[in-house]
């Protein structure tokens, strides 16, 4: 892990199965809290970075769990911007580009989920993506309240 | 801590199913897998599903609460949800799922909407 006060960036590199989901999600909640990030941003942030995570594992990485594939989490506080950078080696793949959910479909068991994205871009400001190289990077934003 | 699962059986089709935990999408899959199955075990058509004890859910809980939905329905039985914590029920209502569900505030009025 490298952790730098002064820059207010912290970074971790994990394995992108599911299993590793919660860890990532601990790690986002720990940043937040060190950051002491309001209770109520803290958990959108959380859960939000939980859903882009589980989409990398689920569409990036096609849910194969292997432990060679990986995810990098960077965490970075500009005066009240949080920004989650995500950078995975999958396959092409812009979250953004997730259709919304269906319930009537979800209901008939016709499809299923489509609720992660949803959550993502009703619960953070803005969603950026880039390719890199051979690199997805999924960028995060939300402006937290300082009170 | 992962989600556990306890069943109290009220008789007549009739459960109280307990989930206890966090209910994330490294537990959801086996979360569903021992709810359907205890479902088709003891014939079930009515459920309340007490969150009381779950301090953290993702949309793939969301997906476990459809599926039980839909599998109660198609046996013409109810799925009720109770007790769950503020920070869950507010992700309900920002997926817009909270008109979907019939969610209660006690287990006793869950139970009891169940007739």
């Amino acid at each position: 892990m490298n952790r730098s006060a002064v820059t207010q960036k912290y970074s971790e590199k994990f394995t992108a199965t599911i299993h590793e989901v919660p860890k990532i999600k601990e790690f986002v909640e720990k940043t937040l809290k060190d950051w002491f990030v309001r209770e109520e941003d803290l958990q959108d942030i959380v859960l939000a970075s939980d859903e882009a995570a589980t989409n990398i594992v689920m569409h990036a990485y096609n849910g194969e769990n292997k432990q060679e594939n990986t995810l990098k989490i960077m965490i970075k506080k500009k005066g009240n911007l949080i920004e989650i950078d995500m950078e995975d080696t999958g396959l092409t793949f812009d979250i953004r580009t997730l259709p919304k959910p269906d319930i009537q479909l979800n209901l008939k068991g016709q499809k299923r989920g489509g609720f992660g994205v949803f959550l993502m871009k009703t619960l953070m400001d803005k969603i950026n993506y880039k390719r890199k190289k051979d690199c997805n990077v999924t960028v995060l934003l939300k402006k937290i309240n300082d009170g | 801590m992962a989600a556990e699962i306890n069943i109290k059986n009220l008789g007549g089709g009739k459960v109280i199913a307990y989930l206890n935990g966090r209910l994330d999408v490294a537990v959801s899959g086996d979360i569903e897998e021992k709810l359907v199955a205890a479902i088709e075990k003891d014939s079930i058509k009515n459920m309340v599903l007490n969150m009381d004890k779950v301090e953290y859910m993702s949309s793939s809980g969301f997906r476990v609460a459809i599926a039980l939905l839909r599998r109660l329905k198609d046996e013409g039985g109810q799925l009720k949800i109770c007790c769950l914590k503020p920070a869950v029920k507010r992700i309900f209502d920002v997926i817009e799922l909270t008109s979907l569900f019939e969610i209660f505030d006690s287990e006793e009025s869950a139970v009891a909407s169940l007739g």
